[in-house]
């Protein structure tokens, strides 16, 4: 048998060892994910950071027009910092003379967006360029001002997959916000979008933005348009308060159990460059 | 091997950077199959050894980066190498129609199995989604092999791993 052969059995028997071991093949995966961010990272620092320059160069016009906006909101946002700041210390105050257990302590990490929809494209997902080194972890929420992206579902030491709230597999324990006094707490469960139930199956052009479905709702309650759904924080997976969408419309379901209705997502994912993954431990956000 | 490995690196390595950062299909969220491109490249121009070593990797590559089963794709990929390496006996399939035939049958038929074993692993996934992408995947398949063979053969010829000879032969096949 020729050198080169021999090399090249020995290649095929090594590849298909890692492949049979149970263990290695996670191990595998994890290794292409960080073996192709350099890559990703490479192309994303290109799209920000030169791309965007050179796009500058030729909106040097707007670009005042942005930079006198955007001071214009930082004087605003100071504002409303300093408005809230007393309020805050009053919470502060009256959580202390309630006994009440302080707030899960958590802070937000930026997060570039690398790229979308992974290799294949069968989720709907984006990879960060934050991983387990960063200090996240799995299930952790990612955030934009917003509202909310998605959660961690796996990890490297440099980088993150997110499943976004519009993937068909996503489900999410929300709430109808504000609350009414008359009719408590409405809860339900958002499922991502896509979702199709039995006979009403049917194609659909797939770029299309599906709103995300909210079912098992109080049926007797008639939420009005542009309801805000924010998460329940039922479960502990996510924490209360943080906004998904807005309530379109809502039907009883033919059963007559429940009502459901259509959620569109406050976050445009298809403008996702920079996201917020929320961390536990640190001061809160 | 010591030449060819350079090349499977920077193919292999350009093709899944490409794959995650490329928008996906027009209509459609699937992605481009850039990395079964370059593994059916190696199936159709180069022997039997390399074109398996190259079908594993790509495969999971494909599978690492884009959240399908493990051995999925390289398990697939590996049978194709087979196939065409049976297929190369009879006919002579290296040429720029036989890469984009084999992109044609080979990405939408990828896209399904990975499609049914996500569906058999819980996923939701609706009848359409691959059924819509095999319809577009034959012609984005075919581009793509195309391209990467292409490109392949570039480097290849460059790097002394196929000689002008056989390109002159592959050209009249």
């Amino acid at each position: 048998m020729a050198r080169g052969t021999r090399a090249w059995v020995a290649a095929l028997l090594l590849t298909l060892a890692l492949l049979m071991i149970g263990g290695t093949r996670a191990w595998l995966h994890r290794l292409a994910r960080e073996g192709v961010y350099p890559l990703e990272n490479g192309a994303a620092w290109i799209r920000t950071r030169i791309w965007g320059q050179v796009a500058r160069l030729w909106t040097a016009d707007g670009l005042v027009r942005r930079n006198r906006a955007l001071e214009a909101e930082v004087e605003r946002l100071r504002l409303d910092a300093a408005m809230l700041e007393p309020i805050a210390a009053e919470n502060r105050e009256l959580r202390r003379q309630l006994a009440l257990p302080p707030r899960v302590p958590a802070r937000l990490v930026p997060c570039l967006v690398l790229s979308s929809g992974g290799a294949t494209g069968w989720w709907r997902q984006v990879r960060l360029g934050r991983g387990h080194a960063d200090g996240l972890a799995v299930g952790d929420p990612v955030l934009t001002a917003d509202g909310l992206v998605g959660r961690i579902a796996d990890l490297t030491a440099s980088t993150a997959e997110v499943r976004l709230i519009t993937d068909p597999n996503s489900r999410i324990a929300c709430q109808l916000d504000p609350v009414a006094p008359e009719t408590g707490v409405v809860r339900g469960i958002l499922h991502g979008a896509g979702w199709r139930a039995g006979p009403a199956a049917r194609p659909e052009l797939l770029h299309v933005v599906d709103p995300l479905r909210l079912r098992y709702l109080e049926r007797d309650v008639v939420p009005p348009p542009r309801t805000r759904v924010v998460t329940s924080g039922l479960g502990g997976t996510l924490p209360p308060g943080l906004l998904v969408g807005y309530l379109l419309d809502s039907e009883v379901d033919e059963n007559g159990l429940y009502r459901m209705g259509d959620v569109m997502p406050a976050v445009d994912f298809g403008a996702l460059t920079l996201v917020y993954a929320m961390v536990s431990g640190g001061r809160a956000p | 091997m010591t030449s060819s490995l350079p090349v499977i690196v920077m193919l292999l390595g350009t093709a899944a950077a490409l794959q995650c950062v490329l928008p996906p299909l027009p209509v459609h969220p699937l992605k481009v199959p850039l990395l079964a491109a370059v593994a059916f490249y190696y199936a159709l121009e180069r022997p039997l050894l390399p074109a398996l070593v190259v079908a594993l990797w790509a495969g999971i590559l494909t599978d690492g980066l884009g959240g399908v089963p493990p051995g999925t794709s390289a398990v697939f990929l590996a049978l194709a190498a087979l196939v065409v390496a049976g297929l190369r006996q009879v006919v002579p399939v290296a040429s720029w129609t036989g890469a984009a035939l084999l992109g044609a049958v080979g990405a939408p038929l990828l896209a399904m199995l990975q499609a049914l074993l996500l569906r058999r692993q819980g996923a939701v996934i609706p009848f359409a989604l691959p059924l819509g992408g095999a319809l577009l995947l034959a012609p984005a398949g075919a581009l793509a092999t195309g391209c990467a063979r292409s490109l392949g053969r570039h480097l290849d010829l460059r790097a002394g791993n196929l000689t002008p000879s056989k390109e002159v032969e592959s050209r009249g096949g």
